[in-house]
């Protein structure tokens, strides 16, 4: 992306904005400047498939995090806008079933934005997938036990990729001093082992996930930090 | 740490083993004792 504005979602109303008061003055500014001669509507008519060009869910629409459907809403309630605008400045007059229109289209645009629509696993569907990174550390480690009551150190959305590190073998388990990337032995003397068991980072909660339903966890890689495993 | 009876076949171990296996970073590969170098992935994948 060429440049970032924060919150993202600020960049598409933006452009929106402009392509649409564009194409708003191309289509329909010839009614109010009728002394423009019909060579400058046309050139103008003939921009305004540029302005859609702009407006096309692209990729750095996609990096803003909003689907191709969110995109149109937003589209069609700036120019509904836009027009509306401009039939204030032809003195159009303006009754109540104008504004019950205008009220129901940006209800119909506040349902499209709702997570209600925008579920997870649509967003997994559309590539819109972050990545994120969990430590190994006194206090993301969990010796012996990981129960659903912990606290959630992450939470990610159905499809984010995760990259956890782990602490591997007890204190009395270590390998020889030769070996080349020994465990931090911090690790140990801070985590407490509750119960006989493995050491675990975590734990990680998937937004939008309930009680009872299937997990899917796909293991995309192991890369191996130590020179030594024990068993 | 292999136990006997624990994960382990009754003759193959008769008293706790503990056993360190040399990891090969580059390769992901570590050499197991009783396999030859086994490589180190997903099993999915």
């Amino acid at each position: 992306m060429p440049f970032h504005l924060s919150p993202p979602y600020l960049l598409p109303i933006i452009l929106l904005l402009c392509s649409n008061l564009f194409m708003t003055v191309a289509w329909y500014g010839h009614l109010r400047f009728k002394e423009v001669p019909l060579a400058g509507v046309i050139l103008a008519s003939w921009a305004s498939p540029l302005s859609n060009i702009a407006r096309r869910p692209g990729e750095p629409f996609r990096q803003c995090g909003l689907f191709a459907a969110q995109l149109k809403t937003m589209q069609e309630v700036i120019t509904l806008w836009c027009l509306r605008i401009l039939a204030g400045l032809l003195k159009e007059p303006i009754g109540w079933n104008h504004l019950v229109g205008f009220a129901l289209i940006s209800a119909g645009a506040f349902f499209h934005f709702s997570e209600m629509v925008s579920a997870p696993a649509d967003k997994e569907d559309a590539g819109i997938m972050a990545n994120h990174r969990l430590e190994a550390g006194p206090e993301t480690v969990h010796w012996g036990f990981f129960d659903a009551e912990l606290k959630p150190l992450l939470t990610v959305n159905s499809g984010d990729t995760v990259t956890i590190s782990t602490v591997s073998g007890m204190a009395n388990q270590m390998p020889a001093a030769r070996s080349r990337c020994r465990p931090r032995s911090r690790d140990h003397k801070s985590v407490q082992q509750k119960l006989p068991g493995h050491m675990c980072t975590g734990p990680v909660a998937v937004k939008g996930a309930k009680a009872g339903q299937a997990l899917e966890v796909r293991i995309k890689d192991i890369e191996l930090h130590y020179d030594w495993a024990t068993t | 740490m292999i136990r006997p009876l624990a994960g382990a076949l009754p003759d193959d171990f008769d008293t706790p083993t503990l056993i360190h296996i040399p990891l090969d970073k580059a390769k992901n590969t570590g050499k197991l004792p009783w396999v030859s170098t086994c490589r180190s992935r997903p099993s999915s994948a």
